[in-house]
C-alpha cells in the first residue's frame, strides 16, 4: 500500500476538552478499498475518533491528514429535524447535491426502502430513517463512507441486508470505509480491520469469520454466518473504574490471557 | 414616477420589498429556533438608531453596519460561551435596547419618535428608506439564492453538512449577516418590535400547506404580500396604525389555515 492509497490518517492525534483527554496517541488509517470498524465502551471515544478524522473536531495534538478533494458520505449515528421545517425523503437525499430522480430511486431501492420516497422526513421509524441516511451517504458515490453505527435500531433481517449491501458498495466502488459498531464483539464480516477504543487504542487486529471462533455452534446455520464475524480482544492492560490503566502482568512478566 | 408619490402605493411597495426579503430569511429562522436571535437583532436597532443620531451619521447605514455588528458578535458568543444561547440572547436583547433608550433620553426629545421605531412608519417610509428595501429586496434574495442548498444543509444537520460539503461556517455566517441587514430595512417597515412577527408568521402559515423546504419559502412569500394587502387596506378603511394591523392580518391566516387543516385532519381520521 502506497501512501496515496490513505485516504485518512491520524498520526498521533489526541483531543482534550473540559480538562480531559477524549482520546489520545491516536495511529490509524483508513485506504481505498478497506473497511475500518471501530469498537469500544460507551464514552470510549469512537465518534471523537471520527470527528477528528473528519475535521469536524480540531486535534489538539499529532497530525490528522485527509486526502486533498476527498469525497465523504457521511451517516451520523441518528438524524431529528424539526417538524417546522417539511422535507420528504426525496429532498433529503438530496442535501448535499443534487441527483436524478433515477439515482435517488436507485439508492432508496438498494437499501430497501423505496417506498418511503414521497414520505415526510418526521414520519420515518428509527430504523427506516437509519436506511434513508445510508442511501443518502452512499448517494453521490464517495471516495470515503463514514457511518456511526449503521445497523443501530434496525432488525436482524435488516443488519444483514445492510451489512452485505455495505460490502457491496465497497466491492464497486472500491471507497474506503470507516465505521463504529454498536457491539463490543461482533462485526460486520467483511472488515479488513478492527480498532477498539478506550481513549485510546487499546487494541486491533482482523476479525474472526464465524466458522472459526470458538462459539461457531451458536451461529451455525442461521444467516448471520456470512454478514457477521468476531472480533477477540488482546488486551494487555485493564481500565480500573477511573479511568486508569492496569497492566496485565503476572509474577512471572508474562501477559494474562482472555480477559477484556 | 407620478404613482411613488401616493403614499399608498408607497407603503404597498415597501410592504412587498421587505417580504420578499424577510420571508425566505423568516423560514430559515423558524426552521433553526432563531426567532429569539431576530428579537435581539431587532431590540439591538434601538442602540443603532440612537448612535446615528447622536452621532449624525446617515441612519439606514448605521443601522446596517451596527446589525452586521451585532450579528456577528452573538454568532460568536453564542458559540463559544458556555452559557446556553438563551440565555445570552436575553441578556444582549435587553442590555442593548435598555442602553439605547438611556442613550435616547439624552437626545433632544424631537429628534425620535419611540413609537414609530417600535412600531413602524410604513406610510411614511422616506425616499432613502425605500431605496434601501428596493435594493436590499433584489441583492438578498440573490446571495440567497447562491448559499441556498448549503444553508438548508446546514440547518438540516451541521455534522453532516460540515463533513461533506465542508464551508458550514462560512454559509451560516453569510445568512446570519443576511438576517441583520433584512432587520435593518425592515425596521422602518414594521418596527422593533413587530420585525421578528413579520419574520415567522408567514412562514408558520406556509408550514402548514407545504411539502419541501423551497414551497415554505414561496408560500411565505404568498402569504407575506396577502398581510401587507389586506392589512394597509384595513387600516386604511377602519382607522388603525398599518403595521400592527398587518401583523394581525397575516396572524388571522395563520388561525384560518390551522382551523382548515385541523379539520381535515378530523375528517380524514373519521373516514
Amino acid at each position: 500500500m502506497t501512501a496515496s492509497d490513505k485516504l485518512i490518517a491520524l498520526h498521533n492525534a489526541g483531543y482534550f476538552t473540559d480538562n480531559r483527554w477524549l482520546v489520545q496517541g491516536i495511529n490509524m488509517s483508513v485506504a481505498r478499498g478497506e473497511i475500518v470498524t471501530l469498537i469500544g465502551p460507551n464514552g470510549g471515544g469512537k465518534s471523537t475518533t471520527v470527528k477528528l478524522a473528519l475535521g469536524l473536531l480540531k486535534q489538539s495534538e499529532g497530525q490528522v491528514f485527509r486526502h486533498p478533494k476527498l469525497k465523504i458520505g457521511y451517516m451520523p449515528q441518528k438524524l431529528l429535524i424539526d417538524w417546522s421545517m417539511p422535507i420528504r425523503v426525496n429532498r433529503l437525499m438530496q442535501m448535499s447535491g443534487k441527483a436524478s430522480n433515477k439515482q435517488i430511486e436507485a439508492a432508496l431501492d438498494r437499501v430497501g426502502v423505496l417506498h418511503l420516497k414521497r414520505q415526510d422526513a418526521q414520519a420515518l421509524s428509527g430504523g427506516e430513517m437509519q436506511r434513508v441516511l445510508l442511501a443518502r451517504a452512499f448517494l453521490h458515490e464517495p471516495d470515503l463512507l463514514v457511518l456511526d453505527e449503521p445497523v443501530q435500531g434496525v432488525d436482524f433481517k435488516g443488519e444483514i441486508l445492510l451489512y452485505n449491501l455495505i460490502t457491496e458498495i465497497r466491492d464497486e466502488t472500491q471507497c474506503g470505509i470507516l465505521m463504529i459498531s454498536h457491539d463490543l464483539h461482533v462485526v460486520m464480516a467483511s472488515t479488513d480491520k478492527v480498532i477498539c477504543l478506550n481513549g485510546h487504542i487499546c487494541c486491533q487486529g482482523s476479525p474472526l469469520s464465524l466458522e472459526n471462533s470458538p462459539d461457531y455452534a451458536r451461529f451455525k446455520g442461521t444467516q448471520f454466518q456470512n454478514s457477521h464475524a468476531v472480533y477477540t480482544h488482546s488486551h494487555n492492560h485493564q481500565h480500573d473504574i477511573n479511568d486508569k490503566i492496569i497492566h496485565n502482568i503476572d509474577e512471572n512478566g508474562s501477559m494474562k490471557k482472555g480477559q477484556e | 414616477m407620478e404613482f411613488l408619490n401616493d403614499f399608498f402605493i408607497r407603503a404597498l411597495i415597501a410592504g412587498i420589498g421587505v417580504v420578499l426579503i424577510a420571508a425566505p430569511l423568516g423560514c430559515v429562522v423558524v426552521w433553526r429556533r432563531m426567532s429569539y436571535f431576530g428579537d435581539t437583532l431587532a431590540h439591538s436597532m434601538i442602540l443603532g438608531v440612537a448612535l446615528s443620531i447622536a452621532l449624525q451619521l446617515n441612519l439606514s447605514l448605521t443601522v446596517l453596519i451596527f446589525s452586521t455588528f451585532v450579528a456577528v458578535l452573538l454568532t460568536l458568543f453564542t458559540q463559544s460561551l458556555r452559557f446556553s444561547s438563551d440565555g445570552m440572547l436575553g441578556l444582549l436583547s435587553h442590555a442593548t435596547l435598555a442602553l439605547g433608550l438611556t442613550l435616547i433620553s439624552f437626545l433632544p426629545p424631537m429628534k425620535v419618535d419611540i413609537l414609530t421605531l417600535l412600531t413602524g412608519g410604513i406610510l411614511t417610509v422616506s425616499d432613502n428608506g425605500l431605496d434601501a428595501i428596493l435594493a436590499g429586496a433584489f441583492i438578498i434574495p440573490v446571495i440567497l439564492c447562491f448559499i441556498w442548498r448549503s444553508l438548508v444543509a446546514y440547518t438540516i444537520s451541521a455534522e453532516i453538512s460540515n463533513a461533506e460539503i465542508g464551508h458550514a461556517k462560512i454559509v451560516n455566517l453569510i445568512y446570519v449577516i443576511l438576517l441583520a441587514w433584512t432587520v435593518a430595512i425592515s425596521i422602518q417597515v414594521v418596527g422593533i418590535l413587530l420585525i421578528t412577527a413579520l419574520l415567522i408568521i408567514p412562514a408558520l402559515t406556509a408550514r402548514l400547506i407545504s411539502n419541501s423546504p423551497e414551497q415554505m419559502v414561496f408560500g411565505a412569500i404568498g402569504f407575506g404580500i396577502l398581510a401587507i394587502t389586506i392589512g394597509l387596506n384595513l387600516s386604511m378603511q377602519i382607522n388603525t396604525p398599518a403595521s400592527p394591523m398587518i401583523i394581525v392580518a397575516a396572524t388571522c391566516f395563520f388561525a384560518l389555515l390551522s382551523l382548515v387543516s385541523f379539520m381535515r385532519k378530523l375528517l380524514l381520521s373519521y373516514k
